[in-house]
């Protein structure tokens, strides 16, 4: 199944011997004959408006497993095509197998059930290309390489028992899942076709070209069998209490949350797993009205934490400040607690090296990261990252807090510029100033900043920070307008009458000055 | 005589040398360790010899909060003492360093060559460990904002209250676990009553806090175990300079309260120190004769 289809043309890149390798095109670049392994300057010579993102592996496979688990409601084994990297091929995972073995019953013929399958994958945006076939191999083969003549519906390629040689044998050999440097020395042997290989003999197979070129064929005909590996929905942990009486009293209504809480910590525990998200719902009565019938209320409070926990006091002080600030407009008498987003909690064996306060101390950061999390939310938790820039509002992200996501590499362009007259203070948004210099490429000998006219006793400068040529030319192509970014840029460090410092640049082309930090 | 012993006759050295250095030789004879164990384990040092060792406890208190005051954002020292608090690890873990509510974040690139310019205490051979070191230390920096901050309607009063409340219960969070060692925080409006807590909260997690005031506070009372000015003065070198007043100390007082000191920039490390007599007039520049040309270019354009 191809990924999303997007309306304009877009590529997903990815850095591969010091270059950006295309990983993604989106049908409108595939027609313009951008490929995928194509580097993005050719590509950009294609199609100068190419809109480019960089490639992360682990967000398209986690999106692809989420549809699979929503495919889960055709067949109950749905699972993600394995990487192939780990058996030599490239490393490609665009596809989903559903084994619908036996539910015909279910979903009238192969066909219908292949409608409703690309009609949901459409509603979701997503382009797709279904297979049915016997075989994985087959399926798979079919539903990238199959021919108009054998498409028997729209955007279905189908193959019935006992015609899978036949459905085949007019297929490239890249349909049969290889690795790119097999497929490229079986066509420099002239082999293009699967009936080619048909004609092989198999003892001489692979000695020659290996024994994955077997165990593909073996496989697409069903002489070695394959099977699905299904996703898994792990179940939420969940606690529900129906109360006998609605309860009216708050600290009631906390105090009986908390053991429910309690309990649901106590299952996470036993199944030695913990959660990083917490759900807790109330239901209940809105306070009767004369002459009005009830009317049920939900009163919704969830949380995410920093790192997966299963022990209660730090939970439940996260909890009780959140029940008690819940306004209830009536009796409840539903509460139901759920943990999801659970993982493993791995027993750590003891170091000896460790000092028991070093334990205490890690335990700590976590409770109190958790805490900062849950109130304020992972956007006000922030950890500093480099970008590669060299424009100071562009080469630095505050960026929201997430133990799960792996680190950025700090070893970028910008930094390894030694660390040079850079102030400790940066302004979010440069400040205009006014400025006189006394020769054209001088430091300025006046300022004028906040209405405040300052001497300048001495400066050093200029320094010249120009933008990144691509950003420059791509704002030009996106309609002309250039942004303050986009001008070069010459720096001063001004040091005013009262031993102030301040980091000043002036617009080269446009002559204007602004402030951009101090030294504080 | 043990460096404790030594120490009890730190005034009547101080005074005999007019606040002169005092160093104690550490076992392996290294002068960079001068200051004692147990001063580690009480205090971070400022990093600059002549100051810390005019101070009572060799830096500032460890378990207390201590008021900075400075018309500019004073990220210099701040940031600073939070790379001494991150790599002072007397208990030899790893800790966390927390800048709560945005004015209180230094500059990005300010702060990646404080960490970077680890020399003292830790090897630094190459390029290598110095990112490694840098990236270590960037990662235990965490930066914290109120929720209210962006919100279109920050500026009402509610938001303004919401806004105060939330960094204040992030700075008693943070100076209350064991995890984190420095926590830097500019609350707006705080009151003695808060100061009060916070000051608790600090003793608690045996953190040292560092709340950044303006200048109109220095009449106000406070219980900070130190209070400090921080004032730019006319450098002339191309190194900002600062005058450091200690305006108040609990307990032992120190031999001197006020100190000029330099932001110095050398091969990439960032440090404070106390300006030389013979200063480098190499980059001093006026800006009526010609200025110093910079042959600096950044950039790919």
């Amino acid at each position: 199944m191809a990924g999303k289809e997007p309306n304009s043309v877009t590529a997903l890149v990815k850095s591969a011997a010091q270059q950006l390798v295309i990983e993604r095109i989106s049908p409108a670049g595939y027609r313009t004959g951008i490929r995928e392994g194509m580097s993005l300057t050719l590509a950009r010579a294609i199609t100068p408006t190419l809109s480019v993102a960089s490639y992360n592996e682990t967000a398209d496979r986690a999106a692809l497993h989420q549809l699979a688990v929503k495919l889960l409601v055709f067949s109950p084994f749905a699972g993600v095509e394995p990487e192939r990297a780990e058996q030599g091929a490239s490393k490609i995972f665009d596809g989903i197998l559903l084994d619908i073995t036996g539910t015909e019953r279910i979903h009238g013929t192969e066909q219908a059930l292949a409608r409703r399958i690309h009609s949901m994958l459409s509603q979701l945006g997503v382009a797709s290309r279904i297979g049915i076939a016997p075989t994985i191999g087959a399926a798979w083969a079919i539903a990238r390489y199959g021919t108009v003549e054998r498409c028997s519906d729209q955007n279905l390629w189908q193959i019935k028992t006992g015609e899978i040689r036949q459905a085949l044998a007019a297929l490239p050999i890249s349909a049969l899942r290889l690795p790119h440097e097999l497929i490229e020395s079986l066509r420099q042997l002239g082999i293009t076709e699967l009936k080619q290989l048909y004609r092989l003999p198999r003892l001489t197979i692979p000695p020659r070209f290996g024994k994955i070129l077997l165990l593909r064929i073996e496989q697409a005909l069903g002489s070695i069998d394959e099977v699905v590996n299904p996703v898994t929905i792990q179940a939420p942990f969940r606690v529900e209490h129906e109360f006998e009486h609605p309860l009216l009293n708050h600290s009631a209504i906390v105090r009986a949350s908390m053991l429910l809480l309690e309990q649901t910590l106590s299952q996470l525990a036993a199944m030695k797993r913990k959660a990083s998200t917490f759900v807790v719902k109330l239901e209940g009565y809105y306070a009767q009205r004369e002459h009005g019938e009830k009317e049920r209320f939900s009163k919704v409070r969830s949380f995410s934490l920093y790192a997966a926990s299963n022990e209660l006091k730090q939970i439940e002080s996260i909890v009780s400040p959140l029940l008690e600030a819940i306004q209830l407009p009536g009796k409840v008498d539903t509460v139901t607690i759920s943990a999801l987003d659970s993982e493993r909690a791995f027993d750590s064996q003891d170091d000896f090296t460790e000092s028991a306060d070093a334990r205490i101390i890690a335990a700590s950061i976590d409770e109190v990261m958790n805490k900062l999390v849950s109130r304020l939310g992972h956007e006000q938790v922030r950890t500093l990252q480099f970008q590669e820039s060299y424009i100071p509002e562009r080469d630095n992200l505050f960026a929201p807090i997430d133990k799960r996501e792996a680190k950025p590499s700090m070893l970028t362009a910008s930094s390894e510029l030694p660390a040079i007259n850079r102030p400790s203070h940066i302004l979010a948004t440069p400040e205009k100033l006014e400025a006189i210099c006394m020769l054209p490429d001088n430091p300025p000998a006046w300022v004028k900043w906040k209405g405040a006219s300052l001497n300048i006793v001495s400066g050093i400068g200029p320094e010249r920070i120009s933008p990144e040529w691509w950003r420059v030319h791509s704002d030009k192509r996106n309609g002309g307008r250039e942004d303050h970014n986009s001008e070069d840029r010459d720096y001063f460090k001004l040091q005013d009458e009262s031993g102030r410092w301040l980091w000043v640049y002036r617009k080269v082309k446009s002559q204007q000055w602004f402030l951009q930090g101090i030294w504080g | 005589m043990n460096s404790s012993n030594v120490y009890k006759l730190k005034p009547d050295i101080d005074s005999l040398l007019d606040g002169g250095a005092l160093w104690v030789a550490e076992p392996n004879g290294e002068r960079e360790g001068y200051r004692s164990t147990e001063q580690a384990h009480e205090s971070i040092p400022f990093g600059v010899e002549g100051l810390d060792l005019a101070l009572p406890q060799g830096g500032l208190l460890r378990g207390a909060i201590h008021e900075v005051i400075s018309e500019a954002p004073p990220h210099a020292i701040t940031t600073i003492l939070a790379k001494n608090a991150l790599l002072n690890r007397s208990d030899n873990c790893k800790k966390l360093a927390c800048w709560i509510g945005e004015e209180s974040w230094p500059a990005a690139q300010f702060l990646r060559a404080v960490m970077g310019g680890v020399g003292r205490g830790l090897p630094q051979r190459n390029l290598i460990d110095k990112c490694l070191i840098e990236q270590c230390l960037i990662e235990q920096c965490h930066f914290i904002s109120s929720p209210y901050i962006s919100s279109p309607l920050s500026s009402s009063q509610h938001n303004k209250k919401s806004d105060q409340d939330s960094l204040f219960w992030s700075a008693l969070s943070t100076l209350s676990a064991p995890g984190v060692a420095i926590v830097i925080a500019k609350i707006p409006n705080l009151s003695l009553q808060m100061s009060k807590r916070l000051a608790l909260a600090a003793k608690r997690g045996n953190a040292v806090g560092i709340l950044i005031r303006e200048p109109s506070s220095v009449q106000m009372p406070s219980v900070a175990q130190s209070r400090w000015v921080i004032k730019p003065i006319r450098s002339p070198s191309s190194h900002p300079r600062y005058e450091l007043e200690l305006l108040k100390m609990k307990g032992p007082q120190p031999s001197r309260y006020t100190w000029q000191l330099e932001l110095v920039n050398n091969y990439a490390t960032i440090s404070l120190s106390i300006p030389s007599k013979l200063v480098d007039r190499s980059c001093n520049v006026s800006t009526e004769s010609g200025g110093e040309r910079a042959e600096l270019r950044y950039g790919t354009g």
